[in-house]
């Protein structure tokens, strides 16, 4: 039942993309799809008409962060503040009209995190990590996610934007979403920051690169994305062709045996 | 244990708190890199070492990408010294001296 109303969700927005994902988190919260459904169908009532700056419908923003909050397995009530989280902020939406909809807890979290966004944190030492210290781990959770996805689509933002925000997002954010165990996002997110602030560092010079890229490639899928961020960086630091290209053709050469360092079980405590 | 396990052990034991990365090993072994990226990452496997991401601030402050580090943890820099220590006991040579009678279980 609750299913098809998803699906009737679907055929009365058929020209967004956001559906498919609503669906996806309606799915994962089978007993809470209805409250789900009601929070989309509020913000994107609330948000009609908005943009991104990518010229996407402002709805398909909130519903990939609470996509991402589903990912999380976080509370169906952090999915809809999720969806609802720029409300406050953005619309003529009130707390108190938010409070009567969706109940204390929606609001609370939402009325929260906005607060969170309103005081500022772009520098740790300042008050803004007091503000964060005090704040909930669903409200916390809610800004890292929330910045994840503007950094997935940082690419339209002015140069100065992305610039302030990538610092931020590697000074405050990243960190933040480490320390609430969230390790994938913080790698995600310093990833994302870095690749703005320094374009080039992600980057082998090409010859290196591709010698790099095959070393890499022997490596179990799972293990290349630590390894070769590893070497590249590494890789920076060379001054000269002569070291890089020394450096690059051992790793080729030892990356069969750490390939099979990495296939093969490891007997505690045996380095042999 | 390889020698070249050993020395990347006895380098490590000189700090065995201070945070290590790749390229300073090579260089401070002079062991070509891809001796010694296997090797750290089987003491990692063995639970010997850890690594993980350097601070992405210091880093930045520094102005270049983010080292990945390693240490040897607590119980792993036990286990490295004795392992070292019978890596330097003397090892008997054919000839050399009496081979010890071997006891078989009786059947």
């Amino acid at each position: 039942m609750r299913l098809r109303k998803a699906a009737r969700l679907a055929v009365a927005h058929p020209m967004t993309t956001v559906d498919p994902v609503l669906q996806s988190v309606c799915v994962a919260y089978p007993a809470d799809a209805h409250l789900i459904i009601r929070a989309y169908e509020c913000a994107d009532q609330l948000h009609q008409g908005q943009r991104r700056y990518s010229g996407d419908p402002y709805i398909t923003h909130t519903v990939a962060v609470a996509a991402i909050i589903a990912e999380l397995g976080l509370t169906a009530a952090v999915v809809c503040a999720a969806l609802l989280h720029d409300v406050l902020s953005d619309t003529p939406y009130t707390i108190a009209e938010l409070r009567t909809q969706f109940g204390n807890e929606i609001a609370d979290l939402v009325a929260d995190l906005t607060r969170l966004e309103g005081e500022g944190y772009a520098d740790p030492a300042a008050r803004g990590c007091d503000t964060m210290t005090h704040a909930s781990a669903e409200v916390l959770a809610l800004k890292v996610a929330d910045r994840l996805h503007n950094m997935r689509t940082i690419r339209y933002l002015s140069p100065h934007k992305q610039q302030t925000k990538s610092r931020q997002t590697l000074r405050v954010i990243a960190p933040l979403a480490r320390s609430l165990g969230m390790d994938a996002i913080g790698g995600e997110l310093e990833h994302l920051a870095t690749a703005v602030l320094h374009p080039t560092w992600d980057k082998a010079p090409a010859l290196s690169g591709r010698i790099l890229g095959a070393a890499v490639l022997v490596l179990p899928p799972g293990a290349r994305r630590r390894w070769r961020e590893e070497w590249t960086a590494e890789l920076a630091v060379l001054s000269t062709r002569r070291a890089r290209a020394s450096f690059v053709l051992q790793l080729l050469r030892g990356s069969p045996r750490l390939a099979m360092t990495l296939h093969r079980p490891a007997r505690r405590h045996d380095p042999r | 244990m390889t020698l070249q396990t050993q020395m990347v052990l006895r380098t490590l034991l000189e700090d065995p708190g201070a945070d290590r990365y790749g390229l300073e090993l090579c260089d401070l072994l002079g062991l070509p890199s891809g001796t010694i990226y296997p090797i750290l990452a089987r003491l990692e496997q063995v639970g010997w070492v850890e690594s993980s991401w350097e601070d992405p601030a210091t880093a930045e402050s520094a102005s270049r990408p983010r080292r990945r580090f390693y240490r040897l943890r607590p119980d792993g820099a036990e286990h490295a010294r004795d392992a070292l220590a019978r890596a330097y006991q003397p090892r008997r040579r054919a000839g050399l001296a009496p081979r010890a009678t071997q006891v078989r279980p009786a059947r």
